[in-house]
């Protein structure tokens, strides 16, 4: 299965608007090499770290705070997840598109949630860890 | 009739009030003309700007770039778990979480 949203999760993303995060498209190299796990794995460590300069501009210091832990897991999980999708339904356009709104959504949904916790409109609860990927 | 006591009364008022015209026109020259003294402004003293001070610089604050979980972390298990034979399934999963 996907992986699930934990309840903090779920309830981090109702309050708040997405602000400052734009939607992130599919990084290309990921796209050009998702069929190929040798070439991802060969690429990772360069993917990520640019990745990771990303989200350090986007969301800065709030990468520390421990309450958005659960909810940058859940995110970086459901992107993994949606990118294999979206590299296995390319020849679809239809399904391409609806992939990448599906992205799009996931990616605001991801905002909100991390601006509400930015902006101290949510409680500060520790959160139990998301259950990852799955059992299919 | 003898009129130079009134003669001598007449000469002794005009000169009364002549001299009274005297002390007017002395009067006004000792005014000074609005114009004749020039207006001294004081200096506009300028206080010096404060300088500005730089924008306050906000701490980095270190983030440990292993720590944070990157869409990267879970190409693995994507790759283990969403196949050809399952994928619509997944997305369908998915959408529907998301949606929530």
């Amino acid at each position: 299965m996907p992986p699930k949203a934990t309840a903090s999760a779920a309830a981090s993303a109702a309050p708040a608007t997405s602000g400052s995060a734009a939607p992130a498209a599919v990084h290309p190299d990921t796209t050009a090499i998702a069929l190929n796990i040798e070439a991802l794995r060969k690429t990772r460590p360069e993917r990520r770290h640019a990745e990771f300069v990303d989200m350090q501009a986007r969301w800065g210091s709030l990468l520390s705070d421990p309450r958005t832990a659960d909810e940058l897991k859940l995110h970086a999980q459901r992107l993994a997840y949606l990118q294999r999708i979206r590299a296995l339904g390319e020849k679809d356009p239809a399904f391409l598109k609806s992939v990448d709104a599906l992205i799009t959504k996931e990616e605001t949904r991801s905002a909100d949630s991390l601006n509400a916790l930015r902006s101290g409109a949510l409680p500060t609860a520790p959160a139990a860890a998301p259950t990852a990927g799955a059992s299919k | 009739m003898n009129l130079r006591p009134l003669y001598a009364l007449l000469l002794v008022s005009s000169l009364a009030e002549l001299g009274g015209c005297k002390d007017l026109l002395k009067k006004k020259d000792s005014e000074p003309a609005p114009s004749a003294t020039p207006v001294v402004v004081p200096p506009a003293v300028i206080a010096p700007l404060p300088t500005t001070p730089s924008a306050p610089v906000t701490p980095t604050v270190s983030v440990d770039e292993k720590a944070v979980p990157t869409p990267q972390d879970f190409e693995d298990e994507a790759f283990e778990k969403v196949t050809q034979a399952n994928f619509k399934a997944q997305f369908a999963t998915l959408k529907a979480a998301i949606s929530k």
